[in-house]
């Protein structure tokens, strides 16, 4: 089976079709032939249940009662493959030569010839490429568009006018790049920073608030505590942590410190183990009972592997779950190499459901010492409660008695016996007719005040207060979701075609064999670093992708860098960042991405410097547009590189759902910027609207906090996010779509959201009192769109408002003060517009 | 200045000029956008799915003449017992309490007896063609000629979640594009005042994970299904809640325009600008359309009643029904019509009252039928009505509250089509002796995309789209291994 091959219906073995009919046909006999004497085409089923698996083979289906999927596995030398298709389970020499699986080497910074326009290094690749093309930059973008584009991009906010007045006073009289520099440096130190930037790290590992697959939309089933994980990457980003750390503490944070026997939780310990909620991330729906069967545990490290290897390593490992990958150099052997290293904590065979995989915020050892204090409370209660019984339940009884006349005499004792049975422990019969009666027959709390003597509401009186001093007492803790080893670990095996039914081959836990010289399988020995009971195979992952001068962390520092690009530029320099493999788009800018990654890696994997180099260079500078008559006349440009893959101008792009919702907040003052904590919950409204909602909000919150710290589900976000785009969670998310669709318009046109902040943004401008209507307008289109308006959308704006203006005043259904519900108007219209939902 | 500068450009003149304009729209297959057909002969040499033509809704020539134009289908989740209603198993009822000889493995709980559960209902034969139908349908016998009734489906899991995923997507795994998506990608829609892909559901609520067949996946959001309330206002945000006083939103869509157009002068070549001018253009259409389309009040008395509005139990389902009629007629591309809310053909236990229950569905699915046939429009339209899997020929119950339910079977299901050049008075496929698995002509999910597909004028091969840097087409036929059936059609 080692040296087998898979192929695709279609193809032809030495002259034979596999068509569809006939793997069906070699199934059918099935019962017939035993596997060894299916002469030369060996063919397994996939007898499974798996959820999700990729399942890339011939899918037939066929009156069997375990169908899935079928695998036609050929000897090797049979080889009828289409070209750049290879299923090896061999990994030569030339894999290990791909661009991106190479370790990195010195890059020369090549030499722009028009030297004026080369701010920084990254301008001598991207210029130097343009002049290949005979093209070139375009010009700077002016000040107020750049500062627009800074804000948004580092914050995900909107400058106020204020600041932006002292940014242009700046302008004038200092250096511009001077000034941009401290900008950037002041946005990267603001906490709103790691707000934007821990979003996009969040989309990459698929976080959300709910550890089941979220399929009904109404019953929202929070996890406790997983937010925690959310702050620690704002918190990560924030303090610039060194991406080889941050990678580390999210793999193995709980094999780093020593927290099962630690007497207390420092707030390092809770850091740690809160980082590694990365790997809890994948669908669990095995808090419910029927749903904890091996299909769905598997499909919970399946997932896991999915993310962890696009997130990390740019690499779509799920395809070697059934098979040898279909374009890179991954054997199927490599995929449960790797699956090992995760298996100590999810085990397939011993797993720990939900919730008892939730781990305590206090050590193991104080939460032992807690539940026995609380046990003793709870007994002293008991103790008290039975004496309160003892006083009260003949009294209950007499008013039972008493209200038992209502019901029909043949019924009475049934019912009496029913009420007088504790809930937990009444049959189908009493339940119904507790259901029935107990509203009216079962004694109040005030009857029973009422018929208690002087004394004994006393004794009552005391016994309650000390039952609730004693309940006061009991201890409670928070919950953390981290991954951390269950057990010991065990044998694990290949899954021939991807079943768990069928083990193939015992596998030693391992790493990815094309990005490893030697070490890709683990050595007997821990890492030094390992603290405590932990068998410390995912330090080791950690250490084996961020070692310097290995292919893996140099692979590792592609993904990032070449991430870091997407979000400054919109498109990575390789287009797909989830997949810098053979089937990934190959980089516009070889070298630069090698340049880059290599400065992250020498520059301690911070990634700030990283953000200020970019946004330092010419390239990130220039206009999105190429003004008529420049240098190379756009034509020219668009001719040689229609879709702007050189970054001949800046590109144009859309803003992102939660920043579209922050930025209209921002343009009423509304905004609340305190940070962090349990998410705000969604309210879902009749029709399935969902929104965020006003009652039961964490304590001090209002309903405007930032977006990231709105409660995350895998299928149902905000309405008015999906109508943005916002992704459904179903693993993770590399890349937002940003698409234009008519409910975009309907939803700015009409959505109330929308329409109050409007309506707040003129309150702000009413509240600035203007001098005249040009002012008004002046301030509105400042808070908006951060620029006062062109003379022609000045007029425009003019005559639009006088016309609104006369409009409300002789409505007869309007309320309020026309002039005011004018200017909503024109905020309205300018909240609507291409520039405000655009980074130009 | 040079005139031809292309930021002289305005954005009709691009429009024109690419072959875009407005004009041609009207003109079937001669707008100059061709489907979906994006190989790799003619995808730009690092595949970067940027350098495609832009994604929008206008109408695209399909491959090859389509018998079909709009498509509705009718979903039934849950899993619709084929034995009580479409697949006569006379063996199955001889065989009545008997432990079946297949070991089943798939079982939820309290089926592990196995023994097998006849069907109380009488079966009758319908039409011209003798079709053989269940009492429970008894409105079947109006359009028995008409649809084309296959008892050799097959899904892929025993789950609901996955099962209706694959219904909606042919595939299994969350996350990829619905019928719906592909097809609106691939041609684009007849009116542009109205969403190309509209779904109608129970307004008491979403049939289970039926969220997760209804949209566009890894293919761009425009393609993505807009829903339609069958009370109140059919759009969310169609009207503001506090309305506008009259001409006030008039005066602010100029004014946008004017500031977009300006913005768009900068872009001349940014297809989403553009795009966005036209959805407010299209919103303020919809604004009118959208009402009027979904407005059934000015349906005949006749026509509500053959839907079944007069009824309660199915007023709610027949009005969807009907109002699906309608967007086909209105040149919408595709509708996806829910029976109702949770997973109402899954009976698990009181089948055979359930079954009562929900088979009354038959009216309003065959006034669709008759409705569409008798206005000509059945001929372009194809109905497809299908739960995500079938059941069980063995008992599920616990045996004190008798044997009266079955468990999901993924091996065999009937469903049925009609219109859009499917065959009609025809039964394509058959079960075993007790309807437990397919027999002869099974048929998949993606093997139903792609027959739709190639009635629809589209080479299901060729409709494909760049996701994960991997060409997939609608039916991922190389995983798959979808295929047109041709006893389906012709």
């Amino acid at each position: 089976m080692g040296t087998a091959r898979v192929v695709h219906t279609g193809t032809r073995v030495d002259g034979t079709l596999v068509s569809r009919s006939f793997v069906a046909a070699v199934l059918r006999r099935d019962h017939v032939f035993d596997r060894e004497t299916r002469g030369k085409f060996l063919v397994c089923r996939a007898k499974t249940m798996n959820k999700r698996i990729w399942r890339s083979v011939a899918a037939v289906s066929i009156s069997a009662s375990f169908f899935a999927g079928i695998i036609v596995r050929l000897p090797a030398e049979t080889s009828d493959i289409a070209p750049g298709i290879r299923y090896s389970d061999e990994v030569t020499a030339a894999d290990r030569q791909f661009w991106s699986f190479q370790r990195l080497s010195t890059i020369q910074v090549p030499q722009a010839a028009n030297v004026d326009r080369v701010r920084t290094p990254v301008d001598n690749f991207v210029l130097r490429r343009l002049e290949n093309e005979g093209l070139s930059f375009s010009p700077d973008a002016d000040p107020s568009t750049l500062l627009r584009r800074v804000y948004l991009d580092l914050t995900g906010l909107l400058p106020s006018p204020t600041e932006v007045d002292a940014l242009l006073v700046q302008l004038d009289t200092d250096d511009t790049d001077a000034v941009f520099d401290q900008l950037i440096d002041r946005l990267l130190s603001s906490p709103q920073f790691g707000e934007r930037w821990g979003r996009h790290w969040l989309d990459v590992a698929g976080f959300v608030d709910i550890l089941g697959s979220d399929e009904n939309a109404t019953a929202i089933r929070i996890s406790p505590g997983k937010w925690k994980y959310r702050d620690y990457v704002i918190r990560a980003f924030n303090e610039d942590k060194p991406y080889d750390r941050f990678l580390t503490e999210q793999l193995a944070g709980d094999e780093l410190v020593d927290w099962r026997t630690t007497e207390a939780f420092t707030p390092e310990i809770k850091e740690l183990l809160v980082a590694t909620g990365f790997l809890r991330l994948a669908i669990d729906d095995t808090n419910q009972a029927v749903l904890d069967i091996p299909s769905n545990r598997h499909a919970t490290i399946y997932d896991t592997l999915q993310m962890l290897g696009t997130s990390l390593l740019g690499i779509t490992l799920q395809c070697a779950q059934c098979h040898s990958h279909k374009f890179d150099p991954i054997p199927h052997r490599d995929y449960y190499q790797l699956m090992s290293l995760l298996t100590p904590a999810y085990n397939p065979d011993r797993w720990v459901p939900l919730p008892e995989r939730d781990l305590a915020d206090i050590s193991p050892q104080r939460k032992a010492r807690w539940q026995e204090e609380n046990a003793e409370l709870d007994r002293r209660v008991s103790a008290l409660e039975q004496k309160k019984t003892a006083i009260v339940r003949p009294l209950e009884q007499r008013i039972l008695d008493r209200k038992l006349v209502q019901v029909p005499e043949e019924m009475r004792e049934d019912v009496k016996q029913a009420l007088l049975t504790p809930a937990g422990q009444r049959n189908e019969t009493q339940r119904k007719l507790a259901r029935i009666f107990e509203a009216n027959v079962q004694p109040t709390q005030e009857e029973v005040q009422e018929e208690l003597t002087a004394e004994d509401r006393v004794t009552v009186s005391d016994l309650n207060d000390q039952m609730t001093q004693l309940q006061g007492q009991r201890r409670t803790w928070g919950v953390i979701q981290a991954m951390y080893d269950t057990g010991p670990p065990q044998k694990r095996h290949i899954y021939e075609g991807g079943s768990y039914e069928e083990k193939g081959e015992e596998v030693s836990p391992g790493f990815l064999t094309v990005l490893s010289q030697s070490d890709q399988v683990l050595s007997g020995e821990k890492s030094s670093r390992v603290q405590g009971e932990t068998s410390g195979r995912r330090l080791s992952l950690a250490e084996w992708v961020t070692r310097p001068d290995s292919a893996a962390a140099a692979l590792a520092a592609r993904v990032m860098v070449n991430r870091i690009w997407q979000h400054l530029f919109g498109r990575g320099i390789v287009d797909t960042p989830g997949n810098l493999g053979m089937g990934g788009t190959p980089p516009t800018h070889p070298e630069l991405i090698d340049w880059l990654a290599q400065e992250f890696v020498r520059g301690d994997w911070r990634i700030k410097p990283i953000i200020r180099v970019l946004m330092s260079s010419t390239v990130y500078r220039q206009a999105s547009f190429r003004p008529p008559h420049f240098e190379v006349p756009e034509v020219v440009a668009y001719k040689t590189d229609p879709t702007n893959k050189l970054l001949w101008r800046m590109r144009l792009r859309r803003l992102e759902s939660e920043i579209i919702r922050d930025t209209i907040l921002c343009a009423s003052d509304k905004l609340d910027l305190s940070m962090g904590g349990p998410p705000l919950p969604q309210k879902v409204l009749p029709g399935e609207e969902f929104v965020v909602a006003t009652e039961d909000l964490p304590a001090n919150s209002s309903p405007f906090r930032r977006s990231v710290y709105l409660l995350c589900r895998r299928n149902y976000s905000l309405t008015f996010f999906s109508v943005f785009d916002h992704p459904m969670m179903a693993t993770n998310c590399h890349q937002r779509n940003h698409s234009a669709g008519v409910l975009q318009s309907l939803t700015m046109l009409n959505d109330d959201f929308v329409m109050e902040q409007a309506d707040a943004v003129a309150r702000r401008v009413f509240a600035a009192d203007p001098r005249d209507i040009g002012e008004a307008i002046d301030l509105t289109y400042r808070l908006i769109l951060v620029r006062s308006p062109t003379q022609q959308e000045f007029e425009w704006s003019k005559e639009f408002l006088h016309e609104h203006m006369e409009g409300y005043r002789t409505s007869e259904v309007a309320v309020g003060d026309p002039d005011r519900n004018a200017l909503s108007g024109l905020c309205h219209v300018l909240l609507n517009s291409s520039q405000f939902l655009y980074i130009e | 200045m040079n005139p031809f500068s292309p930021c002289m450009l305005t954005r009709r003149e691009i429009l024109s000029r690419t072959g875009m304009g407005f004009g041609l729209l009207s003109l079937p297959f001669l707008d100059g956008s061709n489907a979906r057909a994006a190989h790799s002969s003619d995808q730009q040499s690092d595949g970067s799915q940027h350098d495609r033509e832009p994604f929008d809704l206008r109408r695209k020539s399909p491959h090859f003449p389509p018998r079909a134009t709009s498509f509705i289908q009718l979903v039934q989740t849950g899993g619709p017992s084929q034995m009580d209603l479409f697949d006569s198993k006379p063996e199955l009822n001889r065989r009545d309490g008997q432990v079946f000889e297949i070991d089943i493995h798939d079982f939820q709980m309290q089926s592990q007896a196995n023994k097998l559960l006849g069907t109380p209902f009488r079966f009758q034969r319908h039409g011209e063609c003798g079709m053989e139908l269940s009492e429970l349908i008894p409105h079947y016998s109006e359009i028995a000629d008409d649809i084309c009734l296959v008892r050799s489906m097959v899904s892929v899991h025993n789950n609901h979640t996955e099962a209706i995923v694959n219904l909606g997507t042919g595939k299994m795994f969350i996350g990829h594009p619905s019928l719906g998506a592909w097809f609106s990608y691939a041609l684009g829609t007849e009116n542009q005042d109205l969403p190309a892909y509209v779904v109608l559901r129970d307004p008491i609520g979403y049939a289970t994970s039926g969220m997760l067949m209804v949209r566009s996946g890894w293919l761009p959001s425009v393609y993505s299904s807009t829903e339609f309330h069958s009370s109140g206002m059919p759009v969310h945000n169609l009207q503001p809640s506090v309305p506008l006083p009259d001409g006030m939103q008039r005066q602010r869509l100029a004014l946008l325009e004017r500031l977009n157009e300006a913005h768009l002068q900068k872009y001349p070549r940014e297809s989403d600008l553009d795009a966005r001018i036209r959805n407010y253009e299209l919103a303020a259409r919809m604004q009118l359309s959208a009402t009027n389309v979904v407005d059934i009040s000015s349906e005949s008395q006749a026509t509500q009643r053959l839907y079944g509005l007069d009824q309660p139990h199915t007023a709610s389902y027949g009005t969807r029904c009907l109002m699906a009629r309608r967007l086909v007629e209105a040149g919408v591309r595709f509708v996806q019509v829910f029976v109702g809310r949770g997973q109402p053909w899954d009976h698990h236990n009181k089948l055979n009252s359930g079954l009562k229950t929900m088979s009354a569905g038959d009216a309003p699915s065959a006034a669709l039928i008759q409705d569409l046939r008798n206005r000509g429009l059945l001929d372009s339209t194809i109905v497809f009505w299908a739960g995500e899997f079938g059941r069980m020929p063995v008992a599920q119950g616990d045996g004190g509250n008798g044997r009266d339910g079955r468990d999901h079977n993924k091996n065999a299901g009937s469903c049925w089509i009609a219109g859009g050049g499917f065959r009609s008075g025809h039964v394509y496929g058959s079960t075993d002796d007790v309807g437990y698995a397919a027999d002869e002509n099974p048929v998949t999910v993606p093997d139903l995309f792609a027959t739709f597909a190639h009635q629809m004028g589209l080479d299901h091969t060729r409709v494909s789209h760049l996701h994960l840097g991997r060409e997939e087409n609608m039916t991922d036929s190389d995983v798959t291994g979808a295929y047109v059936h041709d006893g389906l059609i012709g």
